[in-house]
């Protein structure tokens, strides 16, 4: 197991260092630049050289990009143009944000995927059974961004019972976290269904069954624990794209995240910015595969053992 | 004056008091002015004091954070490098001077100012006890210092709007001398802009590159608290205020709130959801769709006008090969706009059709330019039958092998923009002209502004109207702009006038050369819509101000 963490780490910060590269040079092919941006339209053209050579754009790529990596690697990767934020703050406080509301969207995830996975599965072809896979199928068709102004409507406006925006009170989370998860709750309730009706078939649970054991330990100990690796494996890429559609949770429900901030900065070409977030993103989500990869060997000794073998 | 203008001006009046723009006192004045006796005056002001629109209570409540939504994202507030103003500058930073609800200079940090009778020299005398928030005294010295970064064509943002001033300098008893290079009357216009408010810039030259966010000197009635943009900016009262002499505010010490707070709501649709759950207690433009819906809702008032702003086209004057350089086939296509058409589906009605390059809110609105610019297809169709632009078999008209069909570079920033373009591209179809509508961000925008391009289109925001006119005749060069030397002459006489008539007088003169001969074609003026909940007083949003002041804001609470 170490030896296989220190390959894949290695394996990461060569991705890194790529990225970085794609990161870099993706931002500067863009056409324009901060100062078409920044100064006032009316005025640009007097003052657009001076801003450019104040940002050091009127150096070579690769001094620029040696300068990028230098202030990251010194801890000092500068401000954003527009709000004169230092970044370490933005990703402090955006970061932290977007933290919350991932952790937040992922735990209502499994909290609520798995339990109701392995019930429909438990009572397959029962009410039970068609109302969670009723509940997967509207997960799974409804348009976050719909589902975002539905529950707004009925929970913020008409009932009044949660706030519609911000993020100053534990409550600001709830509605963002629903809607993020949604897609992600259907996805995994239908795959923890599947693979716990096939555990089901399997000889083992017939000799459980056999020995006198109760039901409910044969379904939520034993088959739930060798369904289990198919989510781990689905996790990395779930969690991904929860990142993904933090952005839309973000904007509806003026969430201060990540995902708008980095939108933002693309947009206005705030270079450090947009540059020291995206290479964030990446890092996080190299990291949250190289996590579902370990999960999936502790969990499963089938994976451990074709690891070893390799 | 006749009955109806007396009705007329009484019912402004009231209109202005419940809507909180002016106090009791100066509904009391005008209304004598108007010629009504003072018993009726104050019978009035009873009927009006019970209505529902006076929100219940009177008695002033200190404290309390007021909260109010934002229709962008926060940029840094720094007066010399900012190119755009947030409302927190009207807190944070006070006006030099300040238009009034009738679009009136009136004192501010300036309690007030001579003219010499060349009008060359506009001598100011700056409020003594005035202190930056860092307790450092605010005098000439820094308004001088500050005037002269304004107008630093190496840093200034606004520079181009100084041109006028050649020496600015600290005259005796805390005074300012501004000396003019000619006679200019509207150089009150530009430093009654939140971009000549004054700032400590010892303090600036400190923070460097983080002053504007996490520090600002300024010598409002409220200090920074917190700026986070994407969330929040957060500001304190000031309570070492210096207090106020602006003559239409109730409120002239220190701020009755503890805290305003600006939430930026990018998505318009947000607004009113927002304003419904009671997440902010005001917002301004909801979207277009949501307004009768809030109108209609008991809690809130609603104002809207249009603003100080107007988007237009422009046509490359100097494109020959489409003719663009013909007035003709500008004033062609100008016909072919369907202005009030796209008023009530783009904006629902929420906006003006323009046809001169202002909107009927200028006070110097020239009336005459409505006779330009009318929708008349049939007229456009004949202007351009007689260019010989011939209609082809595609249905877009050709003139010797060239297909009248070019490109126009909409900004993606300004969210009607497109739906706008997008309907007056269909209009123009009808009559045989292509527009392609290609919505760029601010990045890969503004670099077409330039002689290449065949057209774009703004819409600029600016309480000086005519000055940015004079600006975008140059924009990106005068042989775009088709290099009009009457309009050339009207801009000339704006920026010698001695007098407000004489500004009236080129400003009108200014219109009608601009609606006929179309340097840039005036398309709508959105409306700024202004929501707040019943239970806030004192904000009082106005058509001549970007954005209220907080002096006098309270809440129910």
């Amino acid at each position: 197991m170490p030896t296989f963490i220190l390959r894949r780490t290695l394996y990461a910060l060569i991705l890194l260092f790529i990225a970085s590269l794609i990161i870099f040079y993706g931002m500067r092919l863009a056409p324009g630049n901060p100062g078409d941006v920044l100064l006032n339209p009316l005025n640009r053209i007097g003052l657009i050289e001076g801003l450019r050579h104040k940002l050091f754009l009127d150096r070579p790529l690769w001094e620029q990009y040696l300068i990028f990596i230098h202030n990251l690697l010194t801890g000092q990767p500068g401000v954003s143009l527009f709000s004169g934020e230092p970044i370490p703050n933005i990703i402090k406080q955006a970061g932290l944000n977007t933290l919350k509301l991932g952790l937040a969207a992922a735990i209502l995830t499994y909290a609520t995927a798995i339990p109701l996975g392995v019930l429909a599965a438990w009572k397959r072809n029962t009410p039970w059974d068609q109302g969670t896979m009723l509940l997967a199928v509207l997960g799974m068709g409804i348009p976050n961004f719909f589902l975002a102004i539905l529950l707004i409507q009925l929970f913020g406006i008409w009932l009044k019972w949660l706030p519609v925006a911000g993020s100053d009170d534990i409550t600001n989370i709830v509605l963002p976290a629903v809607v993020l998860s949604a897609e992600a709750i259907a996805v995994n309730l239908r795959l923890v269904r599947s693979s716990v009706l096939e555990e089901l078939g399997r000889d083992y649970v017939r000799t459980l069954y056999a020995k006198g054991l109760k039901e409910w330990r044969i379904m939520w100990i034993h088959a739930l624990r060798n369904a289990l690796p198919p989510v781990i494996a689905l996790a990395g890429i779930m969690l991904r794209t929860l990142l993904g559609y933090t952005l839309i949770v973000e904007v509806i429900f003026r969430w201060p995240g990540l995902g708008a901030t980095l939108v933002d900065a693309v947009i206005r070409r705030d270079y450090s910015v947009a540059q020291v977030l995206a290479l964030l993103l990446t890092f996080a989500v190299i990291l949250l595969n190289l996590l579902a990869d370990v999960g999936q060997q502790v969990v499963d000794p089938r994976v451990r053992e074709r690891v070893q073998a390799a | 004056m006749s009955e109806d203008s007396i009705q007329g001006g009484v019912n402004n009046l009231v209109s202005d008091y419940l809507a909180r723009r002016i106090g009791r006192r100066e509904f009391v004045r005008q209304a004598v002015i108007l010629g009504l006796s003072l018993s009726s005056a104050a019978a009035i002001l009873a009927a009006c004091s019970t209505s529902g629109n006076s929100g219940g209570s009177t008695t002033v409540k200190t404290g309390g954070t007021f909260i109010e939504g934002y229709d962008r994202d926060f940029t840094k507030m720094d007066t010399v490098l900012s190119g755009w103003a947030d409302p927190g500058y009207v807190a944070l930073y006070e006006f030099t001077m300040i238009r009034d609800f009738a679009g009136k200079i009136v004192p501010a940090l300036f309690e007030s100012w001579t003219v010499s009778s060349d009008n060359l020299t506009w001598t100011l005398k700056v409020r003594s006890g005035v202190k930056f928030h860092s307790g450092a005294p605010c005098t000439n010295a820094n308004v001088v210092e500050d005037f002269n970064l304004f107008r630093d064509p190496k840093i200034g943002q606004n520079q181009v709007f100084w041109l006028s001033v050649s020496d600015v300098s600290a005259g005796a008893n805390n005074t300012v001398v501004l000396k003019l290079s000619k006679p200019w009357a509207a150089i009150g216009e530009t430093l009654a802009t939140e971009y000549s408010m004054i700032h400590n810039n010892a303090a600036r030259l400190q923070a460097g590159d983080t002053y504007g966010a996490t520090v600002v000197d300024g010598t409002g009635p409220f200090k920074l608290t917190e700026f986070t943009p994407g969330k929040q900016v957060i500001v304190s009262r000031n309570e070492a205020y210096a207090g106020t002499v602006i003559p239409f505010l109730d409120n002239k010490g220190k701020a009755y709130v503890d805290k305003v707070q600006w939430v930026p709501i990018t998505e318009p649709a947000n607004r009113a959801n927002e304003m419904e759950a009671g997440t902010v207690m005001a917002v301004k433009n909801p979207a277009g769709q949501d307004v009768a819906r809030l109108k209609a809702n008991s809690n809130l008032i609603v104002q809207e006008w249009a603003s100080t702003s107007n988007s237009f086209i422009a046509l490359n004057c100097a494109m020959t090969r489409l003719g663009f350089d013909q007035v003709d086939v500008r004033q062609a296509i100008s016909h072919a706009i369907d202005r009030e058409g796209i008023v009530k589906s783009v904006f629902f009605g929420h906006a003006v059709a323009t046809y001169g390059p202002l909107n009927p809110n200028y006070r110097w609105y020239e009336k005459g330019v409505e006779k330009f610019n009318q929708y008349d297809p049939e007229k456009s169709k004949s202007l351009l039958d007689g260019q010989g632009w011939k209609v082809a078999s595609d249905g877009i008209r050709v003139k010797n092998s060239q297909r009248l069909s070019f490109t126009y570079y909409n900004w993606a920033q300004q969210s009607d923009g497109a739906p706008v373009m997008e309907a007056v591209a269909a209009s123009l179809q009808k009559v045989g002209v292509e527009m392609k509508v290609v919505s760029l961000e601010s990045a890969t925008f503004f670099p077409h502004w330039n002689d290449t391009a065949e057209a774009f289109g703004y819409e600029w925001l600016w309480s000086s109207p005519i000055d940015v006119l004079v600006i975008f005749a140059t924009i990106p060069s005068k042989k775009y702009n088709g290099n009009m030397a009457d309009l050339q002459a009207a801009f000339d006489a704006w920026q010698s006038a001695a007098t407000d008539a004489q500004l009236e007088a080129a400003a009108r003169k200014a219109q009608l050369i601009w609606a006929e001969k179309l340097p840039k074609i005036p398309v709508v003026t959105p409306n700024n819509i202004w929501v707040q909940n019943k239970k806030v007083h004192g904000w009082k949003p106005s058509q001549s101000m970007l954005y209220p002041l907080y002096n006098d804001v309270w809440f129910e609470h």
